[in-house]
């Protein structure tokens, strides 16, 4: 094996320029996939996290059953009420894996100025829960403040925020007092004036103009209900949530309490469209690194094979096995791999670094501010690379090494 | 028992239409210790008969026996055994390893054999010190002289002790007093190791020192004489 080692080694030092084009190929595309993959789980992270925690939308969701599909045209029928969601709370918190049950109740309606109206949709929702669930985003989501102004308190209910567009539209500001009507549960009219605390940019820019964060005890006055349409809960773990939401339908039934549960990824259509748009991507990325280092590596053994034909026939003229042989060019381009991985590891650290140095901002899917860009790198995928790059090489090898054995020794030594 | 022993074997090449027939039925044995030349014209089948002897090639039909063994009942892999244990081989044109120094390519067949690497090196530098190369030992080969790279390719088949060394043209590429002095080394070999050589060559120097000669012509022995 030595031998093979020194052979390998020389040859490919023999070659420095061949060897240096095939070990660029390799790290370049080692690179390209882990810097863009770890840009691609910088943003789920970001999705993901933007939706759990910086928009308070929980890991999971509890609905009664049919509001999902009934709840717009009869949203007093799909109400929790006061005892299910006690009833319903005092369940979720007794499991190891909550942190924290909150209620959400929706509402729409008009709002104005005084002069002027427009209609807007909204959430109340306990603010002291969502502060809570906010402080327990970690990275980028973690220390972003997402309005301009003072936040909600659940004890000042008169106090919502309004996203920009809306503000803009009615021309208020923070401190700006404004009117807010909607129908209650019995279908009449109910106004309440409010106060502008804060203004806040819409995720999307469709609900820029119509949106409103509000105390829960607001909405709930408003629209004249104890109740709320959903429970959210916050779990320990993001990765808990498929387990903790496949048990609890029996845990729920069994209390006799008639509720739907989703989670988190169900509920945000972005986070999934905007994940298999970068899956998508990265999958294009890695078929043409994939190509690319495959059909260099290639070439640099068909070359190496080519050159060196009459050496194979002198190898096993004295007595070299055709699978030595082939464990021969396994090594090389095993070799080429090592290194391309090495430099590529190199590159994509370095492209990290340089990131996080120079912070290029922008503004990502549903955050509506401008945000630095970061790498997430992944030892596991970096890891992953490593290998799967290392048998690219070798598996490359095999076949131009195997048509310059199987061609016979005669042949090979007539080789010029 | 012959060392190598071939029962009318006929080899037979495609090449692209045609069929040529290299060998036609060639009866030969080679007893151990012989240093036996098969001579003929080019085109008579000198290489092609080396090559069915050395494992390099396989016979259409006929017989060859290796040390009392059919060759045809042997896998690939134990033809490469066989090769690297029994066999030496001179090449016309040296066919050293490039990337590899004098002391490597003639520690190469040992190590192949599974030889630990220091034992390989000092039966290798004892070998090239025999055929006066002690000082090249750690030179490449495009640093040697045409004789010089000979005698690293004697040093190589030689190393491991084999039945039999095949030559083909050993002395094709080398001038004249280069190839007086090799044929002085081999035979010297063949003297003081009883070393068996079969050498293909149409050189008359190296024919007049052997002691059989064999004479192919049309791809059939058309004498085979001792002298």
């Amino acid at each position: 094996m030595r031998a093979l080692v020194v052979i390998a080694v020389r040859n490919l030092l023999q070659n420095r320029r061949r060897s240096t084009f095939a070990i660029l190929a390799i790290a370049l595309g080692f690179a390209a996939v882990n810097v863009f993959g770890g840009f691609t789980r910088y943003m789920n992270r970001s999705l993901r996290d933007g939706f759990i925690y910086a928009q308070a939308h929980g890991h999971l969701a509890l609905f009664k059953r049919g509001f999902l599909e009934e709840g717009t045209l009869d949203p007093g029928r799909f109400l929790l009420t006061e005892e299910e969601i006690a009833r319903a709370t005092a369940l979720l918190e007794a499991l190891p894996e909550v942190v924290l049950v909150t209620p959400v109740l929706h509402f729409s309606g008009l709002l104005s100025n005084g002069a002027v109206s427009t209609i807007f949709v909204g959430a109340g929702r306990v603010h002291a829960d969502v502060s809570a669930i906010q402080a327990r985003a970690s990275g980028m989501v973690g220390k972003l403040t997402l309005f301009t102004g003072k936040p909600l308190q659940d004890d000042l209910p008169y106090g919502v925020g309004l996203s920009q567009g809306l503000a803009a539209l009615l021309d208020l500001a923070v401190d700006s007092s404004a009117v807010a009507v909607a129908p209650t549960v019995d279908g009449r009219i109910n106004a309440l004036d409010v106060e502008v605390f804060h203004l806040f940019q819409s995720p999307m820019d469709v609900l820029d103009d119509k949106l409103v964060d509000a105390p829960i005890g607001l909405v709930r006055e408003l629209l004249d209900t104890q109740g709320a349409d959903r429970l959210i809960v916050l779990l320990e773990h993001t990765g808990d949530t498929w387990d903790v939401a496949g048990r609890l339908p029996d845990l729920l039934s069994a209390e006799g309490l008639d509720l739907e549960v989703r989670t988190w990824d169900v509920l945000s259509s972005m986070y999934e469209r905007v994940r298999n748009m970068f899956d998508v991507i990265f999958l294009f990325l890695f078929v043409v690194v994939l190509v690319v280092a495959a059909l260099s590596v290639v070439n640099t053994i068909n070359m190496a094979v080519l050159e060196r034909t009459r050496e194979i026939g002198t190898l096993r003229a004295l007595g070299m096995r055709g699978s030595r042989i082939l464990a021969l060019f396994a090594v090389e381009s095993g070799i080429l791999g090592v290194l391309g991985s090495l430099v590529g590891a190199t590159l994509t650290v370095a492209s990290w670094v340089g990131v996080e140095a120079a912070k290029p901002m922008w503004v990502p899917p549903m955050i509506a501010r401008r945000v630095p860009i970061e790498v997430h790198l992944v030892p596991e995928h970096l890891a992953l690379s490593f290998v799967f790059l290392l048998a690219l090489s070798m598996g490359a090898a095999f076949f131009p090494a195997r048509r310059a054995v199987k061609r016979g020794i005669v042949w090979a030594l007539g080789h010029a | 028992m012959p060392l190598v022993e071939l029962r009318g074997v006929h080899k037979t090449y495609r090449l692209g239409e045609s069929r040529i027939e290299a060998l036609r039925g060639v009866d030969f044995s080679l007893e151990a210790g012989e240093f036996t030349a098969i001579w003929g014209p080019s085109g008579s089948g000198k290489t092609t008969l080396c090559n069915v002897v050395g494992l390099l090639d396989e016979a259409t039909s006929g017989e060859v026996y290796l040390q009392g063994e059919p060759a045809a009942k042997l896998s690939d892999d134990a033809r490469a055994d066989f090769r690297n244990r029994s066999l030496g081989f001179i090449f016309q044109r040296f066919n050293l390893i490039p990337v590899l120094t004098a002391v490597e390519n003639v520690m190469l067949p040992l190590q192949l054999r599974g030889v630990a690497a220091s034992e390989a090196r000092a039966s290798a530098v004892r070998g090239l010190e025999r055929l006066g190369l002690a000082g090249h030992l750690r030179h490449r080969p495009d640093k040697l002289s045409g004789g010089q790279q000979q005698r690293v390719a004697i040093a190589r088949a030689i190393v491991g002790e084999p039945a039999i060394v095949i030559a083909d043209e050993p002395t094709a590429n080398l001038d004249s007093e280069t190839a007086r002095d090799l044929i002085d080394l081999l035979h010297g070999i063949n003297r003081e190791n009883g070393t068996t050589f079969l050498i293909a060559t149409h050189d008359q120097r190296l024919l007049e020192r052997v002691e059989r000669r064999v004479l192919l012509r049309d791809g059939a022995v058309a004498s085979d004489e001792a002298r």
